[in-house]
């Protein structure tokens, strides 16, 4: 059953991706939502009820965005529809399908029509505007044309779990939680006699979370409903597109807005049809653009958002600008090197000690992975990012001696470390000077296995600030690659903690442990990323690691 | 020296061919449009094509899709105003003669701040834009298709000022503008005026009709009152066939040039919307002779009926209004027309009836515009002739029957021509013993 479901997911998100063109111009689309989900699965149907009732209440916030309209259906009519779904012993899409024919569309036909003169208005073109019947007649020039797109723009949309798993983590109280499934969307078409339901797209999508046995679970659907409201935007029919009406320098304007729902620092494609020699028309994009000011179009129909040249191109009126969903936080992977200060000096370790033999005075390899969060959508602010990440380096040129057992249990010397942070970006073309600032804590450790019994670690922490400048180069609307030096000022810190079995011991201090000092120049090599989905929320797995 | 100046001159000449040559025509690259509506009595809405064209040298290589757009766009307002003067049913040139007369300015005429000038509105969206690479680097094309309001009466008076239409005041100076009655169309045998009183939909068409006509300063007259068609039945045996025709006899009883009809269906289309259809037809009075006829249509929407006939008769309207100038244009050629009867009193005799038949054909060909005079039925008792005469001399009716009176009581002292009815169209004497 569930290699089925999963089966039928696959070819529905293959028939999606072979099916609508990209469209120049959005057009407004109507959702309806069946206020269930779909266990598709006996994993998916170990879930509880209230753990259900979360997912819904997440994805139904997420999904229902400002691009749709809602066609809302009356909780008796889908009560109707859940038992009728529930006393099938097997169900297959094509059943579902024929169970919204039956029970969902009469009602999703009467409320388009009862909306047609306010969604049709909508869809009136600038030329029908001029026509007899909206100047002359003074009506709202809506034909047949716009009625039947509004009829035939309607979907449904229906929430699957196809995979729920619920493990114990490594540390007492931790779990780590695994969601698979997504979301059916089916097309209501009311052209013929009868209206019929189809199959339109499925969209998946994986997610985990850690914490608590609750947050875990929330953490994970949060993610999840995120993962799946930006597959939604990649969506043909759901796309949104409009052409450039004005172009002045690397600024373009088009008509989309708050109506929309786009948001500061949303990336666009701007491209244009091209035909081939054969007469095949093609859409080829040439650029990319993000969002600088939103318009207020709720109102005013020809309001226009404005969109700054990221890699800008020779743009006239008339092209296109099509959204590239994006989840708005980028993963920014960096490696380098920092300065690292260690003196002589000797490291109790459990049976053992760690002496080093000679300072160590220069710069430590190392890594740092952040999650950038892109403060655009909530603040309006342009290319500002709000980070959380960690970080890791090996001296690994530092002279020491392990006596004691130390040699065959204790790992040498790293440090790990958390920041979190602000980041802004300033773009010049393709090119962008960056500017972050950090807090963070840094642990020069050393870790003890002794089977599965025992682990054993000290450590030293250190708190303190980094800054650092960047110079990077947008290569793709997705990837940024760049270089970086920065500053760390960090108090040189004799501060030493143990821990056994994860959980914290005692706070040790003895002269002759040696003094940490991370101060210090820093640099390095860095790709930023921006990812359709995430497996995981970043902030949220600290936070289940800090202990929610 | 005179060898070094003639290659100079020479040189010079083929200088400037090749400079002609060179130079770029004024002429739309695309030459497609496609009517969407009439808006009004004055201007048509078109969505026509543009093809803008770059190629290497033309302007820099950064400078090529501002370049391409700027040209697309020229040459969209180009096809739809080429569109009105050559394409569609009814184009503003519609003869070979008209066509050969504008040719001479056509250069002039689209040249782009001319253009520019017909151009009521025009989109700011557009409904298409190909880009269309000939050669890579090298060569490209930009096809993009837009709406447009044409304002068709401002090329009209254009056409007029450069003599290649003729002006209206030199149609209307001699005959006037057509009289045209509007009356609905109606089953054989019945009662127009009836109809048109007793049905809400035909009344506002008529009224559309009449406000598109006066607007373009038709003389028109929707008849509400019942006619007295006796006069009419004296001669109705040479009106053969349209006894039953009240629309005909109205039209020749009014006097008027030319009489519309028109039918209006309202039919229900898909989601409660509807759709008007009207069809007009045009004849010419005197011989319900069919001049023009055109189908309108609305758009289905949910409207009042009432602005959805509008629509429909604004689409047909026009078409037809362009056919019937065409065929008062090509009458002015001929002369003023009327429909001339005569009926013979049964009190002459055969061989007086044979002579006064004779006398009417010579009379008439004296009188008419080069001697243009139709004969529709001679018979003993009713001679039914078309004639067309020289406006300047007999530019109303009753000058035609003063003047026949004359001639008659001249050439015939045993026979007195009366008058039974005149009007502005139709003629009915009877010739009666002295």
């Amino acid at each position: 059953m569930k290699t089925a479901i999963k089966t039928l997911l696959l070819l529905a998100f293959a028939f999606a991706s072979a099916s609508a063109p990209a469209q120049d111009r959005y057009e407004r689309k109507s959702i309806s939502y069946i206020n269930a989900l779909w266990l598709a699965t006996s994993e998916a149907r170990s879930v509880k009820p209230e753990q259900v009732g979360f997912m819904l209440g997440e994805i139904k916030a997420r999904i229902e965005m400002p691009r749709f309209d809602y066609n809302p259906l009356p909780e008796a009519l889908l009560a109707d529809f859940i038992k009728a779904a529930n006393d099938r012993e097997t169900l297959t899409m094509d059943d579902l399908a024929r169970l919204m024919e039956e029970k969902v569309t009469p009602t999703i036909t009467g409320i388009l029509q009862g909306a047609m003169r306010e969604r049709g208005g909508v869809l009136v073109s600038e030329e029908k505007r001029q026509t007899f019947l909206a100047t002359k007649a003074k009506e709202l020039g809506i034909t047949l044309d716009e009625i039947e797109k509004v009829m035939n723009s309607a979907y449904i949309y229906l929430p699957v779990l196809t995979g729920y798993q619920r493990e114990e983590g490594k540390q007492e109280g931790k779990f780590v939680c695994t969601l698979n499934g997504g979301i059916i969307w089916f097309h209501v078409n009311t052209t013929g006699d009868q209206p019929r339901v189809t199959l339109q797209v499925a969209k998946t999508t994986l997610s985990k979370g850690f914490g608590s046995d609750k947050f875990a679970y929330e953490s994970a659907v949060k993610n999840f409903a995120r993962n799946l409201e930006v597959a939604t935007r990649e969506i043909a029919e759901f796309k949104l597109g409009a052409p450039i009406s004005e172009v002045d320098g690397r600024n373009i304007s088009f008509k989309l807005g708050v109506k929309e729902g786009i948001k500061t620092d949303e990336c666009f494609l701007v491209g244009e049809w091209v035909s081939d020699a054969a007469g095949n028309v093609k859409f080829t994009t040439n650029g990319w653009v993000r969002v600088g000011r939103v318009a207020d179009n709720r109102s005013d129909q020809t309001a226009k958002s404005s969109a700054w040249a990221v890699k800008g191109g020779r743009w006239t009126p008339g092209m296109a600008v099509m959204e590239h969903p994006r989840l708005p936080i980028d993963i920014a992977l960096k490696a380098g090197a920092s300065h690292l200060k260690i003196t002589e000096g000797r490291i109790l370790v459990f049976a053992g000690d760690l002496k080093v033999t000679e300072e160590y005075d220069t710069y430590a390899p190392g890594f740092d992975i952040d999650a950038q969060y892109n403060l655009g959508g909530i603040a309006g602010l342009k290319q500002t990012f709000f980070l959380v990440g960690g970080s890791f380096a090996f001296p690994a040129t530092l002279e020491f001696e392990l006596g004691g057992l130390a040699p065959i249990t204790a790992t040498p010397p790293f440090v790990w470390g958390l920041h979190g942070g602000l980041h802004k970006k300033f773009y010049f073309g393709q090119m962008a000077l960056s500017a972050e600032g950090k807090f963070g804590v840094k642990y020069l450790t050393v870790k003890q296995s002794f089977g599965d019994d025992l682990d054993f670690t000290i450590k030293n922490n250190s708190a303190g600030l980094q800054f650092g400048l960047g110079l990077e180069y947008a290569a793709t609307p997705d990837f940024n690659i760049g270089l970086t030096a920065g500053y760390k000022a960090y108090a040189a810190s004799d501060v030493w903690t143990i821990d056994v079995n994860g959980e914290a011991q005692a706070l040790v201090v003895a002269d002759f442990f040696p003094d940490i000092d991370h101060s210090g120049p820093a640099f390095g090599v860095y790709i930023h990323w921006t990812p359709p989905s995430l497996p995981f929320d970043p902030i949220s797995m600290i936070r289940g690691a800090m202990g929610e | 020296m005179r060898n070094g100046i003639t290659s100079a001159v020479v040189a010079t000449l083929g200088v400037a061919c090749l400079v002609i040559a060179g130079r770029a025509s004024n002429l739309p690259r695309s030459r497609e449009g496609t009517l969407i509506e009439s808006a009004s009595p004055t201007e048509v809405m078109v969505r026509a094509k543009g093809i803008g064209y770059w190629e290497k040298g033309m302007s820099k290589e950064k400078d090529r899709d501002k370049t391409l757009l700027a040209n697309a766009e020229q040459d969209g307002r180009k096809a739809a105003v080429y569109f009105v003067l050559y394409g569609g049913t009814d184009p503003l040139l519609s003869g070979e003669a008209e066509r050969n007369s504008f040719a001479p300015y056509e250069e002039e005429f689209f040249a782009s701040d001319n253009v520019r000038r017909f151009i009521a509105w025009e989109g700011e969206e557009y409904l298409s834009r190909v880009l269309k690479p000939l050669e890579k680097n090298k060569r490209y094309e930009l096809h993009i298709e837009k709406a447009y309001k044409v304002n068709k009466q401002l090329i009209e008076d254009w056409l007029t000022s450069k003599n290649i239409l003729p002006a209206r005041a030199l149609v209307t100076e001699a005959l006037g503008m057509p009289f045209i009655m509007v009356i609905p169309a109606v089953k054989s045998g019945e009662d127009p005026i009836k109809v048109l009183q007793s049905d809400p939909d035909l009344s506002h068409a008529a009224k559309v009709i009449e406000s598109y006509l006066t607007a373009l300063r038709y003389d028109v007259v929707v008849p509400e009152q019942q006619q007295d068609l006796s006069a009419l039945t004296a001669a109705q045996q040479s009106l053969k066939g349209v006894e039953e025709d009240f629309s005909y006899q109205l039209a020749l009883s009014i006097g008027s040039d030319v009489y519309i009809t028109y039918e209006v269906n309202i039919q229900s289309d898909a989601y409660n919307t509807k759709k008007a259809v009207v069809s007009v037809r045009a004849y010419e009075t005197t011989t319900a002779r069919l001049l023009g006829t055109e189908t309108g249509y609305s758009p289905s929407a949910a409207a009042a009926p009432m602005v959805l006939i509008e629509n429909a008769v604004n689409d047909a309207i026009d078409k037809v209004l362009s056919r019937i100038m065409d065929y008062w244009k090509s009458d002015l050629q001929n002369g003023v027309q009327y429909k001339l009867i005569v009926s013979l009193s049964p009190n002459f005799n055969e061989e007086d009836r044979e002579e006064l038949t004779f006398l009417m054909g010579d009379l008439l060909k004296e009188l008419t515009k080069k001697g243009k005079y139709k004969e529709n039925i001679v018979t003993d008792a009713t001679l039914d002739y078309l004639i067309w005469c020289d406006p300047a001399e007999f530019d109303k009716s009753s000058s035609v029957y003063r003047w026949l009176k004359e001639k008659v009581a001249e050439k015939f002292a045993g026979a007195d021509l009366k008058r039974v009815n005149l009007n502005r169209k139709l003629i009915i004497l009877k010739l009666d013993p002295a």
